[in-house]
């Protein structure tokens, strides 16, 4: 393909090929702290012209690669990078195999994680992305990679996809240099990458070992409820896009997590009292 | 007509949270949360202790546990909807 | 032609080649392999070769997939079993699943996908009843693919089953009534093999003779490499002796003899002289098959198109073709 681009993140290492150079330019930007990946790439993504004159005309861009869901619709040149990103995820989801994979964002501090799980919207995004300018070290905002053998959690530390007034929230967190250019009109509204912290981006191969677990959901009044673990269970294997293909591996390593790890069900009205309250439980573990 | 015999397949790593059992059944790959009776059930049909039918069930599960107060009609009914249950999902197989 | 495309036939045949190829080759022919549903297939041929790190770790990551594949594909093949198990007829697995459950090469890493199985046509009714009582459903509810289905084809219209998501195809002779060569379904029934829980799979020569007529009359040669490969085991195992009579008695002794040269070419199968040379038309169809490259992308769309019209062609008369195809574009 015309245009290239290899990135390491985390343990993962990407092959990604555009029919344009610009998705390529904006990857480029936004991982131009990261180390290079060296050897084989473990997944390759293809963002090419559904037809040769959609190259030029209309462009518009398909996102491909190893793994592919037929059903995906197309997006403007314009959104490339976040094009880009859908075809990591994507790739990540339906191939890994190394380790368990859970919809969560983590971070970490004295050398446990915290992991948070929850759908779009949840926060888990934005609350990581806070944490990690109080002190904490990001280790990822979308997925958290747990070691099959060892149970530990491994950092994914990609640039983090703020939407709409999450954008404005972290803008008055972290300097704007960090942030990549803003995309309208996206299927998600706004959208804004944040690249992660030279910390982060540092440390980025260090595990460690999962400390609580926490289902955040924002816009509801100040709580926190313990879950207990045939719930949490559950629900993350709900959150995990390889539990099942991972056979007795995933069954051993999520059982293992839910029964050693404690799990809280948070409810938050706005991100001065998720943080709060996660300082709270974490030194009251 | 004589009721059908069923078996469990081969013993399941099992992780009990919260009252429920988790259970692996490595043939499928599938994970099952299972309330009881449904773990008894399956052990008293387990490979080791050979197929039987709801009635014989009742009889081993008895055995096994105070069952005091349960008449066996009641109990042969709950027992034979779990079996048709578990034949479905694949735990258990008409032998 | 693509180097990847090369490169990927090769290796498979021998592994050995790989060592010394820098990390732009090995990238190239790991994502051939991917999109041509072949990676477990190269990563097991690998085993035993000095791997860069990288290559080593992909090839661990699609030896796992492999075998969440085989035992969905087994686990898929039980419950049929056990559906049909008290109609007392014979359940013949095919394809990969079959290689699987028979432990032959051919089923070592393989990719295996939907189900297909072979019974004796005046079973079908009792079959298709035990399978829609045991969970499975229909996957398309219209009243003339179903109509045509029923006349026509080789199998009952898919079925799915509703909690596990999988497909089942439940033929009753290899190939559509309608198609040209008429293969023998009772003598590949009658001469199948059991396996140990009573499942069956079809004697050596059938199971090349039905690889072969799925290769090249069944579709547009999208999978062709690794339906090959079957191809390429499956002689290596049973070898080619009486292999051409028996193709014979199912009208598909050319079909055979092209898989036998194309696999001899592509994967240096061992094979009787006569099927040491390719014909211009195999050219073609190498051509075809080669059609991946480094990036996992089909390179030949016209070749493509010129295939999917033969290929519908060879399943249907050309009037017949005609009225079907103007009868699915009113649609």
């Amino acid at each position: 393909m015309r245009h290239a681009i290899g990135l390491k993140i985390g343990p993962v290492a990407f092959r990604v090929g555009s029919d344009w150079a610009a998705p390529i330019a904006a990857l480029q930007s936004l991982y131009r702290d990261y180390p290079a990946p060296v050897g084989v790439p473990d997944y390759t993504v293809r963002l090419e012209a559904e037809r040769p004159w959609r190259r030029w005309v209309r462009p518009s861009v398909a996102v491909r690669g190893d793994y592919i869901l037929p059903e995906a619709l197309p997006l403007d040149l314009a959104h490339g990078v976040l094009a880009a990103e859908i075809g990591m995820n994507l790739q990540l989801a339906l191939g890994e195999r190394r380790w368990l994979l859970l919809h969560a964002s983590s971070v970490e501090r004295d050398g446990r994680a915290l992991i948070m799980s929850g759908e779009s919207g949840s926060g888990k995004s934005t609350l990581a992305a806070v944490l990690a300018t109080r002190g904490w070290r990001l280790m990822g905002d979308e997925f958290a990679l747990i070691d099959l053998a060892t149970g530990a959690a491994r950092a994914f530390p990609r640039a983090t996809s703020l939407k709409n007034a999450a954008i404005d929230e972290m803008l008055r967190h972290a300097p704007e240099a960090r942030f990549g250019a803003e995309l309208t009109g996206t299927p998600k509204g706004r959208l804004r990458h944040l690249r992660p912290d030279a910390t982060a981006i540092a440390r980025m191969d260090e595990p460690a070992m999962p400390a609580l677990i926490l289902f955040p959901q924002y816009g509801g009044a100040e709580a926190a409820e313990g879950m207990g673990s045939a719930e949490a269970f559950v629900r993350l294997t709900q959150a995990s896009t390889n539990y099942g293909p991972l056979g007795r591996a995933g069954y051993d390593t999520l059982t293992r997590l839910v029964t050693t790890v404690p799990t809280v069900a948070v409810d938050y009205p706005d991100t001065a009292t998720a943080v709060a309250l996660v300082e709270q439980l974490w030194d009251a573990l | 007509m004589a009721a059908r015999r069923h078996i469990a397949d081969a013993a399941m790593p099992s992780v009990t949270m919260e009252g429920f059992a988790v259970v692996f059944h490595a043939a499928s790959g599938a994970t099952h949360l299972l309330a009881s009776p449904v773990p008894e059930i399956l052990a008293a049909i387990g490979p080791d202790r050979g197929a039987a039918t709801p009635d014989e069930i009742v009889t081993r599960l008895r055995a096994d546990y105070d069952m005091d107060g349960e008449a066996d009609d009641d109990v042969a009914a709950v027992v034979a909807e779990r079996i048709a249950e578990l034949t479905a999902s694949g735990l258990v197989r008409a032998a | 032609m693509s180097r990847a495309a090369d490169d990927l036939t090769e290796v498979l045949a021998v592994p050995g080649r790989a060592v010394g190829f820098d990390d732009a080759r090995w990238t190239a022919m790991l994502c051939a392999a991917l999109a041509e549903r072949l990676a477990g297939t190269l990563a097991e041929r690998l085993a035993g070769v000095a791997l860069p790190d990288t290559v080593a770790t992909w090839c661990d990551n699609a030896l796992v997939q492999a075998a969440q594949e085989r035992r969905s594909a087994l686990w898929e093949a039980e419950m049929a079993r056990r559906a049909l198990a008290a109609l007392g007829v014979p359940v013949v697995l095919l394809k990969g699943t079959a290689y699987a459950a028979g432990g032959l090469s051919a089923g070592l890493g393989r990719s295996i996908g939907d189900l297909d199985i072979l019974v004796p046509r005046d079973a079908l009714d009792a079959v298709e009843a035990a399978l829609l009582a045991a969970g499975w459903e229909w996957v398309k509810p219209d009243p003339y693919d179903d109509a045509y289905y029923r006349r026509w084809m080789h199998e009952l219209p898919p079925l799915i089953h509703t909690s596990r998501d999988r497909m089942i195809d439940v033929h009753h002779t290899i190939l559509p009534l309608t198609a040209r060569p008429t293969p023998d379904a009772a003598l590949m029934l009658a001469d199948s093999i059991v396996l140990p829980d009573g499942l069956r799979m079809l004697c050596a020569h059938d199971r090349i003779v039905h690889a072969a007529a799925h290769l090249f009359a069944d579709g547009d040669l999208a999978g062709g490499l690794r339906n090959l490969w079957d191809i390429h085991c499956l002689i290596g195992e049973s070898g080619t002796d009486g292999l051409a009579a028996r193709a014979a008695m199912h009208g598909l002794e050319p079909a055979v003899a092209r898989a036998g040269r194309l696999a001899h070419a592509l994967y240096g199968t061992v094979v009787p002289e006569g099927w040491q040379r390719l014909t211009v038309v195999d050219r073609l169809f190498r051509r075809r098959m080669l059609a991946v490259d480094g990036w996992g992308r089909d390179v030949r769309r016209g070749t493509r198109l010129a295939f999917y019209v033969r290929s519908h062609w060879l399943r249907m008369p050309p009037a017949m073709l005609a009225r079907h195809l103007w009868t699915k574009w009113r649609r």
